[in-house]
């Protein structure tokens, strides 16, 4: 096992330095200036500016740059506010994103898990149908439409949450609820698929004639195997939450680390682009990781390569 | 023995929320609940400040907490012009280029230091010094030696700005200016203080403890993309006549939902430069006895590119000039009052023009076409850009329709993202592109500077006329008669009228929505706010 | 009779399937007596896996259905019983082995746990001796190492292995009936006999009675006290091992003793197959359903269901061939020297002890 996680590591730092490398050329690929503004700036103020960035070095010398700062863990000061530094954004913005996003991801799982076994539980039913239907709303209609909807109901019309911010933790519920209804819906319908494929599998059939009480059976024989392509989406899952949030962040005002993240780009603020897109990259990497080793302890039949 | 590893892992989630829930951030704030008597303001802005540092403020955000936390020698009046802050009187010399500052007796920093004419020396100083890299330094090359400084070609001596004594600033402009102390009043010109920065380096405004200003309010604390909170300075030289104790200002990015907010109360007020009313709520604003207009100098207009073979044409800028029907995108999509632009001076409102003149504007099309040899509307295609926007796109598409309808020609319209779009601009790659001007000060001059040189960085028309420059050079002799000098720049603007290498679209507004709690609220004509004032009921 | 551990009387079973209505089992009885074997053999479709499923209930409850008949065990009819009363006989009274072994499993869950579970809900034990129990039953079956294969994952056994560990979870409860459909045909021939001496084994030790179902009839020479040979969803004949092999009846159970290849019939003779196949069970013919490939039909075949005729105690068959007017059928010569082979066999083993 750790000779596994070892080499997993190392191939996460190969694949981050990558994505480094292809993100820096993009970034100063791509037109626009961090400085630009309506009202032109002279020249030389912009020559100054860029001198003081660091701009004017020939891009070798830039790159090098950088990535020396990296290493010691120094991702720069933003460009467009001048007095923030990036790792002061990313410590600021990335607990708050972090706590909606465990919030969805542990909404979207157990309900989705729950609507799932009991949709095929009763299989050609009225609880299936309505499940079917409501997830195939919850996986199409984009979030946005989602959020507003939710937000004109239950904050404005209702008055059961608040609108927007961040002030306590009963800020944090709709945004949550908000953001887990799509990979909610996803899981949903994949536990329902798999669980029908358990249910009618000889295994089970084999623990209902030993005698094993209903329960037992759902739960132990076949609902513990049917989770595995559900632990399987948790990858792609913490993916969808960290750039669902952006928009979900944006509407309730909520102050993460998506807003940064997308008006970087829109600024052209190099050091913040690049702090953001590594740490997401290192997120969503790691998050791979941890569902191949979890999967490794839930399912025996598994080796992972190179550990054991 | 798996489950206890898995049962760990559980232990291990529930941890960690628990975790991010306790250091989640959140913003302890309440939004309301004070302490007996006092009085708070409550407002929000969409992103985080951009610059902090009152020597670089460039945009309107920055400028706004920069007007509360910063005292220059002048602020903006409501009506645009300079009203006395920390001078007591402003002198000028005849010919308008000297200027002589008397401060009053007993300014202080919050801190408690104190302030001398020698400070606002230092101050300009430093915003002209190159090592500071201000943007916005340019503002400050009215003054002599000014501009040569800050290109590194002059020294901090020759710059002309002299303290006499204690109480008494004296500045030498390169040229006269009759508007010298309304630009005194940007942020850019505000005196920070010397100990508290040679201290602490670039990092002084990093914290409230060492964000030291002489305003009206003190940086009381920062929550990063969360809340901005300001609390009344004591040492502040007027602090008797402020009445609202605390101010919060909240950061949220999305305008609709502030404005939810701001109907459930949880918000004084919404408007330039605090976030915006959303266009498609504009309607259902306007009918609220909460709705203000206030008017401002600002200005939407469609720059043409006059060396395009096309554009070049001045009949045909005309004819696309006349064939826009202005009321009706103010109406319909604008939605925000706006007033129809037939001259490009929004002080002046001159009429060269009727808005939606269809039958000039075909005539002007039928020469415009002779010339260039073009038989019908339907073989011209004109394209026009803007930077991507929905509000911009709806206007680019009424205009479109506009020019198909009245005059036949096709006009083809695309959209570039906001830093793209100036390097397109700036390259001269394009026919016809949107922009906006904002006027920086009274003076009508503001929206007219622009176009005496041909490659002038916000000219981007390429338009040049000698008869044009000489007018406003004729007119700047002139400061001591504004009358007069608004006659001559009068001709000007009709001189370049009569060619329109800028299609004027509506004069802006700001539209904005204050609770009735709350009293002498003004937007200035150049769009500041200034909290100082505002009473709460 | 006290002796008789499970009746089945005219037990019907019909499938609703968008072709329409599978009529699977049609009218079936037979008894188990109890410590005994009876070998239920029949080609697919036959109707023997869903006779034994219907015994412990498991038809897939949105299609199948129960059309008539009972299901009598220990006196008691299992046909009316609720889910949760017959969680108490499924594993407890009445066991059943699957076929394959490498689907059978839980494949997350050690096998000492699934032989415990039933250990626990059936016979009341605690934790540590129900392991202690399930480690002797491992034993049981053969299966050396038993502490350490206890903690082990099916993944980690061989086919023959597996299906041992199926047979000790089978008799976790300690049944009296268990139900082996086709237990050794997904294994190869070796591990098979095996299997099959485990079983005989078992049964000595515990007096279990054993429903074996197989379409093998060497499997059946093997292990069979009783065989009832089942086609089309009805018993053909039924009888005692030695009855069914030495003097059988039906020309179906001609067709299918000629059909099997053994090592003393010379290379000359050809393999004798039934020409053509088993009749729509949607559409069930009227009179004998084995009429279309009997090459002894009569007309009567065609109109007319057989009774069951008595040949003797034991011996039950389902043909008009057996009726007073019928004429006189010898069976086949490659029937008459099989029986004849072994009856020597039998009188040579019975030598030879």
């Amino acid at each position: 096992m750790r000779r596994y996680i070892l080499k997993r590591v190392f191939a996460i730092l190969v694949t981050i330095f990558i994505i480094i490398t292809v993100t820096f050329f993009l970034m100063r690929i791509a037109p626009g200036s961090p400085f630009s503004q309506e009202k032109a700036i002279p020249e030389k103020i912009l020559q100054t500016l860029n001198e003081a960035y660091g701009l004017d070095n020939p891009w070798y010398i830039q790159f090098k740059d950088y990535l020396v700062d990296i290493l010691h863990f120094n991702f720069g000061t933003s460009m467009k506010h001048r007095y923030i530094t990036t790792n002061q954004m990313i410590g600021e913005g990335f607990p708050v994103s972090a706590l909606l996003g465990v919030e969805a991801i542990l909404l979207a799982v157990s309900i989705g898990l729950l609507v799932g076994t009991v949709a095929a539980l009763h299989h050609n039913k009225w609880q299936d149908y309505t499940m079917n239907v409501l997830a195939v709303l919850g996986i199409s209609v984009p979030s946005f439409i989602m959020a507003s909807i939710l937000q004109y109901l239950f904050a404005i019309k209702l008055n059961v949450f608040p609108i927007g911010g961040w002030q306590s933790f009963s800020y944090s519920l709709l945004p949550a609820i908000t953001l887990s209804l799509s990979p909610m819906a996803y899981i949903a319908k994949l536990t329902r698929s798999s669980m029908l494929e358990q249910m009618n599998s000889e295994h089970v059939k084999l623990a209902i004639a030993k005698g094993m009480p209903g329960k037992r059976v759902v739960f132990r024989h076949a609902l513990r195997n049917a989770v595995m392509p559900v632990v399987t989406y948790l990858g792609p899952l913490t993916a969808a939450i960290i750039t669902g949030s952006v928009i979900i962040e944006n509407i309730f005002g909520i102050p993460g680390l998506g807003k940064y993240f997308v008006t970087s780009i829109t600024n052209r603020d190099y050091p913040v682009i690049m702090g953001t897109t590594v740490f997401y990259s290192i997120i969503l990497l790691s998050a791979i990781l941890i569902v191949d080793i979890l999967y490794g302890f839930i399912d025996p039949r598994i080796k992972l390569k190179g550990g054991k | 023995m798996k489950k206890r590893w898995l049962s760990l892992a559980l232990a291990g989630v529930v941890a960690v929320s628990a975790a991010l829930t306790g250091c989640g951030g959140f913003s302890g704030g309440d939004g309301g609940k004070k302490a007996d008597g006092e009085k708070v303001f409550r407002i929000s802005i969409s992103s985080d400040i951009p610059d902090l540092d009152p020597a670089l403020v460039s945009d309107n955000q920055s400028a706004l907490l920069a007007n509360q936390v910063f005292q220059s020698l002048t602020y903006v009046q409501k009506d645009g012009t300079a009203g006395l802050d920390a001078a007591e009187k402003v002198e000028h010399s005849d010919d308008f280029v000297t200027w002589t500052f008397t401060l009053k007796d007993g300014l202080k920093f919050s801190n408690g230091d104190e302030i001398k004419a020698e400070d606002y020396k230092y101050s300009w100083l430093r915003t002209l010094n190159p090592e500071t890299a201000s943007g916005q330094a340019n503002r400050l090359y009215f003054i002599k030696g000014a501009q040569a400084y800050n290109e590194g070609k002059g020294k901090a001596e020759e710059v002309g700005i002299e303290a006499k004594d204690d109480k008494t600033l004296v500045v030498t402009l390169e040229k006269g200016n009759a508007f010298f102390d309304e630009a005194v009043a940007y942020p850019v010109y505000s005196v920070v203080d010397k100990k508290v920065i040679e201290a602490n380096g670039k990092e002084w405004f990093n914290k409230p403890e060492t964000y030291i200003g002489s305003g009206a309010y003190k940086l009381e604390s920062y929550d990063l993309g969360k809340e901005i909170v300001l609390k009344k300075n004591d040492n502040y030289i007027n602090a008797k006549d402020v009445q609202i104790d605390t101010v919060k200002i909240a950061i949220i990015e999305d305008e609709n939902t502030v404005y939810e907010k701001f109907k459930a109360k949880d918000l004084d007020f919404v408007g330039s430069p605090a976030h915006s009313v959303p266009t498609d709520k504009m309607d259902e604003a306007k009918g609220l006895p909460e709705y203000k207009q206030f008017p401002n100098t600002q200005i939407y207009w469609y720059k043409v590119n006059t060396k395009d073979p096309i554009m070049g044409n001045v009949h045909m800028r005309k004819a696309l000039a006349l064939a826009i029907d202005r009321q009706n995108i103010i109406d319909n999509v604008a939605k925000g009052n706006q007033i129809p632009a037939t001259g490009i001076i929004p002080q002046f409102k001159s009429e060269y023009f009727k808005d939606n003149d269809v039958e000039e504007a075909k005539k002007e099309l039928e020469l415009g076409m002779k010339e260039l040899g073009i038989n019908k509307p339907e073989d011209v295609t004109v394209q026009v850009k803007y930077n991507t926007n929905e509000g911009h796109q709806k206007i680019a598409q009424a205009v479109q329709e506009n020019w198909k309808k009245n005059l036949g020609i096709n006009a083809e319209i695309s959209n570039e993202e906001w830093k793209v779009y100036l390097d397109t601009l700036k390259e001269g790659n394009y026919q016809i592109g949107r922009l906006g001007w904002v006027a920086d000060f009274t003076d009508p001059a503001d929206f007219l500077n622009m176009y005496m040189y041909e490659d002038g960085e916000d000219n981007m028309t390429y338009w040049h006329s000698d008869e044009f420059n000489a007018k406003i050079g004729e007119a700047n002799k002139h400061f001591d008669d504004l009358n007069k000098r608004d006659a001559l720049l009068k001709e000007a603007e009709a001189i370049i009228m009569a060619d329109m290498p800028a299609i004027p679209v509506y004069f802006g507004t700001v539209n904005t929505v204050i609770q009735d709690t709350v009293d002498q609220l003004n937007i200035t004509l150049l769009g500041n706010l200034y909290i100082k004032d505002v009473k709460l009921k | 009779m006290d002796d008789i551990i499970l009746s089945v009387k005219d037990l019907e079973i019909n499938f609703n399937t968008y072709a329409g209505v599978v009529h699977a089992v049609r009218g079936v009885s037979f008894d188990l007596h109890r410590g005994e074997t009876l070998a239920i053999v029949g080609e697919s479709g036959s109707g023997k896996s869903v006779t034994t499923n219907a015994v412990m209930k498991l038809i897939p409850k949105g299609n199948g259905i129960y059309a008539g008949g009972s299901i009598n065990f220990e006196g008691r009819d299992l046909i009316p019983l609720s889910d949760k009363e017959m969680s108490v006989i499924r594993g407890k009274e009445i066991a059943m082995i699957f076929q394959d072994p490498m689907t059978s499993l839980n494949p997350t869950m050690k096998i000492g746990h699934q032989i415990r579970e039933v250990i626990m809900k059936h016979r009341g034990l605690k934790r540590a001796e129900a392991k202690a129990e399930a480690i002797r039953l491992l034993t049981l079956v053969d299966i050396a190492m038993p502490e350490m294969r206890y903690h082990q994952y099916p993944h980690e056994f061989s086919g023959g292995m597996r299906q041992r560990v199926v047979i000790a979870i089978a008799l976790a409860g300690q049944p009296k009936v268990l139900i082996a459909d086709e237990p050794t045909t997904a294994l190869d021939v070796t591990i098979q006999a095996q299997i099959l001496e485990l079983l005989k084994r078992i049964q000595k030790k515990m007096g279990t009675s054993i429903i074996f179902i197989t379409h093998d009839l060497g499997v059946v020479a093997n292990v069979a006290d009783r065989v009832a040979v089942m086609y089309s969803g009805k018993i053909l004949e039924i009888g005692t091992a030695d009855e069914i092999f030495y003097s059988p009846r039906h020309p179906y159970t001609w067709g299918l003793l000629s059909s099997m290849p053994d090592l003393a019939s010379s290379k000359e003779e050809p393999l004798h197959a039934i020409v053509g196949s088993p009749p729509n069970l949607i559409d069930p013919p009227k009179g004998d359903p084995f009429a279309p490939r009997n090459p002894y039909a009569m007309k009567i075949d065609f109109e007319q269901e057989p009774p069951m005729f008595k040949v003797s105690e034991t011996h039950y068959v389902k043909s008009w061939l057996l009726h007073e007017q019928a004429p006189e059928v010898e069976p086949p010569a490659v029937i008459r020297r099989r029986m004849e082979r072994y009856a020597n066999e039998i009188e040579g083993k019975k030598v030879n002890g």
